[in-house]
């Protein structure tokens, strides 16, 4: 029994990390540039009711996540536009972004409430193969989950590899370490800002595809509940790197998913549903006091908008 | 011909006006477009939301209502933001004001009101800067992200506040013969902890002047004193800051201290006098609409009181959007979030020159 | 100019401002105008004599709880050619005196708050305004131009029950419930009665997630209910995310059903979802509004005018999706499940041993409501004869709550806060 209970917390919690994942590495990119987006909430939304919108008309859930980036990206060159040609504040923009996404949403979305999605545009997790999924314990979390979960693995993974194993990698940490440096060797600083606030638009975009496609196939107001947030803290708590965003988006997850198998304890539910919040401070401190150790920090240029010859 | 960009050293204030005026308007003619999407006459629609807000006694009154806390919470907020310090937790410094009122208002409710009264704010005010001073710490030594963790913090107090309406603040109401347990709210404070209102409406003006003390008090706090000037100087270049030996922790704490308790006095404010107890919707995110007006208007107080004066009427007159219009809600969300994106766009022009060259 | 000139210069601008706005706003009562939208067509010569106004707590797109509301405002609009309606959504308790007087001051007459955060503001606004009909949902405050109105669910749980109890494999009945007030804790104990009646073994675990709305929450409590083994779930909560939980099980080829909740709620779990309750408030506001056009109300005789509605006046139905009290799919299997009791209807027929689908049947026959499966159409008897509460009730700690028996009246439903003896639930009281 006990076993049973550990290995469904710990598929749901793998399930409910995916979006979150997503969400991270995509901000991982930006930031890393030099860009801080804060509006992760509302390109994930935005990304969220495309999804569901195209998945309820083509039945597609791959065309339908497809479109979810490509809003999620258009979502982002709002951003990237202000931030970076016009050179506004990346904080207030972030902001405007999140309130712009909740409230275009809730104005499309009004005739989309109450409609179901179809089967055949759902994402549902089965298992890789029997034997590998009755695994105890951790054979259900790690073998019986959809190819979108895999899939995001596979992509950080990937962004992982390009940061820090190829010279594109090199060249977006340079913009965001110290652009002027970047520039004088001949990078085109703007095309790389724009190109990886892009990226994490989109990845915001599928974050959000994946909770209207599987984790609540639906549409409902506000259906993202703050996780673009969540992505932030995460990404700061990932120190900048697509693997540690992998762990720590997944044991946010699990943690949330846990809470409710202590409410028979005798918890109360209030000040449970509070530890994932806690959590996330924690996991801030805990991260700043590792960037300090290792006298690594967030990249240098973080927010800081560059123009040539300009200091 | 081509376009080439300058670097403006100094705006001068009629422009920076123009262009404050001009995004806006700009904002408002996006929005527009998307009325005229819906079939509707933006001129009607503009028409009703102003001749609501602002034109008709009632929705005076209720603009002044939403003024009041948004004018408190952002008077802080200007202050902290002059030192690029974000503190997106109002909202969490407002409850938690709120709820130290509350303590204070149910366990002495014999002290007469002009001891009470005062008392709540004084106690609002610390309780407010308490719940914030931790994470201006937490980025002042560890520099860990403020955008977070005040959100979080606000997040995190949300919970426990839950909590206590389900446990040891929920109250038994008797009415009639019948005492009804179990329902989610708190006791109703005592009398004499409401704030006097202005006869006919809800305004509570000891509030409303408090609100306009703050808004005053900020300006000259940032433009006259030294703090106001080490404050500039952090916001400004952190690294001549440092470099004169200003301290960043000391600079962010008293800026914070300022903030929180602002809006923990706002959080007393709407218990006293408009709310009167706890229900678990108490919160109604005038900490986050104040960052829009804190940004809008800048740290000046007749800026402050313009902007929330509009923001107020904007919802008020939103309201106009649902009842007459039949458009949904989220609306105003988008409205502010056009209104943010152009005044950012615009600020460009501020600092920048556009000139054509032949 | 001086910064010090030009803060005077808008200053004065803003008052000017001000002025204007206050000049150029219409005087008095708003001018009868066509209403732009989705009313019906405007007739200048029956101009609208009343204007109501819908007071919402969440957004419509909840699809629960002011969906519900929603749906029923526009059917009076539809049903009342002399009434003009409107809303406002997601509006906080704070404001809602706010736009109780916008509204007023706009001509509205007939003032519907949809929450019980609600409660205070209503009061305080009906007694500033004496002419104008107020009506509270899930209160228990009255004026004399201030009623109560509830449509109320405890009869459809109960019926909900008695399926849970059939259809469990695992003896554990699972329930996702918002908070535990009063409200809640009678649906729950109703359901669990329900369920003893049939499967005396069976249990009914409580998750309590602390919110209305809030579809994250939902789905960890009904995935932690499923993780303890429970494969029948019902909910409070104003979304149908427990439904989607169970058809995502479902969809793996796990057994878990679950029952809908205030919404027809089929679509998001066609293949779980037994039945659920559906909420006809159209039912009770027709009442209401028909009293008021005839005269039967006025705006000094509401101060005992409290509407506690259930089966019987049709605020209420049985099923997850309109005319449907039980998905199909199930029927089979409840009629193989026999309990072994007596019932006897109003027409003096006596059932013995009848299988779970006739003794759902009958119970809501001997609740006011007749379904004929034939033409897919209910009847109202208006004769209630039988209730769930009924003793003997024990609670879960083994006291007797209501003896042989005795049938629990309106006030010790509205104050519940004991569970009954099958279910293990959070702790309750406090206050």
């Amino acid at each position: 029994m006990q076993a049973e209970l550990i290995s469904s917390v710990l598929w749901i919690g793998l399930r409910s990390g995916t979006p979150l994942l997503l969400a991270t590495v995509g901000e991982i990119y930006a930031e890393r540039s030099g860009i801080l987006n804060l509006g992760i909430e509302g390109m994930m939304i935005i990304g969220a009711f495309t999804a569901f919108a195209v998945g309820q008309a083509t039945s597609s859930p791959w065309l339908a996540m497809a479109a979810a980036a490509a809003a999620g990206l258009a979502a982002s060159l709002i951003h990237a536009f202000i931030s970076i040609h016009l050179r506004g504040n990346q904080v207030v923009s972030g902001l405007a972004l999140t309130m712009f996404g909740l409230g275009l949403t809730s104005v499309a979305g009004g005739t989309f409430v109450g409609a179901a999605l179809p089967r055949e545009a759902r994402i549902i997790p089965s298992p890789l193969s029997e034997e590998l999924a009755a695994i105890p314990v951790i054979g259900k979390a790690l073998f019986d989950q959809d190819p979108f979960l895999y899939l995001s693995i596979l992509i950080s993974v990937l962004l992982w590899f390009v940061l820090y194993k190829t010279k594109l990698g090199i060249v977006i940490r340079s913009v965001g370490e110290n652009p002027a440096a970047a520039d004088a060797l001949g990078v085109n600083v703007y095309a790389v800002r724009y190109a990886c606030t892009a990226l994490g638009g989109a990845l915001a975009g599928m974050a959000g595809s994946y909770i209207t496609l599987s984790l609540r196939p639906g549409w409902v107001e506000n259906i993202t509940a703050g996780r673009g947030w969540i992505a932030v803290a995460l990404t700061i708590f990932a120190l900048w790197d697509p693997l540690k965003a992998i762990a720590g988006s997944y044991l946010f997850g699990i943690v949330e998913a846990g809470t409710y198998n202590l409410q028979p304890l005798g918890f109360s539910q209030w000040l449970l549903n509070a530890i994932p919040y806690v959590l996330t401070v924690v996991i801030l401190v805990a991260g700043a006091t590792e960037t300090m150790r290792k006298k690594m920090g967030a990249p240098a240029a973080l927010g800081v908008p560059y123009v040539r010859g300009e200091k | 011909m081509r376009l080439v960009v300058e670097k403006r050293t100094v705006a001068s204030r009629r422009f920076s006006v123009a262009v404050r005026v001009a995004s806006v308007a700009a904002a408002l003619l996006t929005m527009a477009a998307v009325f005229a999407g819906y079939g509707l006459d933006p001129v009607r629609v503009y028409g009703g939301i102003f001749s609501k807000a602002f034109g008709t006694p009632v929705g005076l009154a209720e603009t002044v209502v939403r003024m009041i806390p948004l004018l408190l919470i952002s008077s802080g907020l200007a202050l902290v933001f002059k030192a690029q310090f974000w503190n997106i937790g109002a909202e969490g410094q407002f409850l938690a004001g709120a709820m130290a009122a509350f303590v204070v208002a149910t366990s002495l409710p014999d002290l007469p009101p002009h001891l009470l009264i005062p008392l709540m704010f004084a106690v609002g005010f610390l309780a407010g800067a308490a719940w914030g001073v931790p994470t201006a710490f937490m980025r002042a030594k560890l520099n860990v992200n403020e955008v977070i963790t005040t959100l979080m913090f606000t997040y995190i107090l949300d919970w426990i506040f839950q909590w206590t309406l389900s446990g040891p603040w929920k109250a038994r109401e008797t009415v009639g013969q019948l005492t009804y347990s179990g329902f989610r709210h708190s006791v109703v404070i005592t009398e004499n902890a409401w704030l006097p209102l202005i006869e006919g409406t809800r305004v509570h003006w000891p509030t409303l002047a408090l609100a306009v003390a703050a808004a005053i008090a900020a300006y000259l706090v940032v433009s006259r004193t030294t703090f106001g000037y080490e404050l500039r100087v952090v916001g400004d270049n952190p690294e001549a800051a440092r470099a004169a030996g200003i301290s960043y922790s000391k600079v962010v704490s008293v800026g914070m201290i300022i903030s929180g308790g602002l809006a923990g006095m706002a959080g007393v404010g709407e218990l006293a006098g408009i709310q009167h107890r706890f229900t678990a919707e108490f919160l109604t995110g005038y900490g986050y609409d104040a960052i829009i007006t804190a940004w809008l208007g800048g740290m000046n107080p007749v800026g402050l009181l313009v902007a929330n004066f509009l923001l107020g009427g904007l919802v008020v007159g939103g309201d106009y959007l649902q009842i007459k219009f039949r458009l949904p809600g989220g609306m105003i969300d988008m409205f502010n979030g056009t209104i943010l994106f152009f005044v950012l766009a615009f600020e460009f022009l501020l600092r920048y020159r556009i000139r054509i060259r032949r | 100019m001086s910064s010090t000139q030009w803060a005077a210069i808008a200053l004065i601008l803003f008052v000017v401002g001000v002025g204007i706005g206050y000049m150029a706003a219409p005087k008095g009562a708003a001018p009868a105008q066509c209403p732009p939208c989705e009313c019906p067509p405007c007739q200048p010569q029956a101009a609208p004599q009343y204007k109501a106004a819908f007071i919402y707590i969440g957004p419509i797109g909840d699809y629960g709880w002011t969906h519900e509301h929603e749906m029923a405002r526009r059917a009076v609009q539809e049903m009342f050619p002399w009434l003009n309606t409107t809303y406002i959504e997601s509006v906080p308790p704070d404001q809602a005196e706010g736009k109780m007087e916008e509204l007023i001051s706009e001509g509205y007459n007939i003032i519907f708050t949809t929450s019980f955060d609600y409660m205070d503001p209503t009061i305080n606004e009906a007694k500033k305004h004496s002419d104008v009909f107020f009506f509270h949902c899930s209160g228990y405050k009255r004026w004399k131009n201030s009623g109560t109105y509830f449509a109320d669910f405890y009869q459809l749980y109960y019926l909900n029950g008695l399926m849970a109890g059939a259809l469990t494999r695992t003896g554990k009945v699972g329930y996702v419930a918002a908070f535990t007030i009063p409200e809640v804790v009678r649906h729950i104990n109703a359901f669990a009665i329900g369920v003893h009646e049939v499967n005396p073994d069976a249990v009914v675990l409580v998750r309590e997630i602390g919110a209305w709305y809030n579809p994250d929450l939902a789905a960890d409590a009904a995935e932690s209910l499923i993780s303890e083994g429970v494969d029948v779930l019902a909910f409070t909560e104003d979304s149908p995310t427990v439904l989607q939980v169970a058809q995502q099980h479902h969809d793996r080829g796990e057994r878990v059903l679950a029952f809908g909740h205030y919404s027809p709620m089929k679509q998001y779990g066609p293949d779980v979802c037994v039945s659920g309750q559906i909420a006809h408030w159209d039912r009770i506001l027709e009442d209401i509004l028909a009293k008021i056009y005839s005269g039967v109300y006025t705006t000094q005789n509401l101060e005992n005018v409290d509407y506690w509605w259930k089966l019987k006046e049709g605020a209420v139905e049985l099923g997850c999706a309109d005319n449907e009290p039980i998905n199909p799919i199930f029927i089979d299997e409840l009629r193989q499940v026999h309990v072994n009791e007596t019932v006897l209807l109003p027409n003096g027929t006596v059932l013995e041993n009848p299988d779970v689908y006739k003794l759902v049947m009958a119970r809501m026959i001997q609740m006011g409501v007749v379904w004929h499966p034939d033409t897919g159409t209910y009847t109202f008897t208006n004769d209630e004869c039988f209730d769930p509460f009924t003793g003997p009730l024990y609670d879960n700690q083994g006291h007797l709550m209501a003896p042989e028996g005795q049938r629990l009246g309106h006030d010790a439903l509205w104050t519940m806060q004991w569970w009954y003896q099958n279910v293990q639930g959070p702790p309750l009281g406090g206050g």
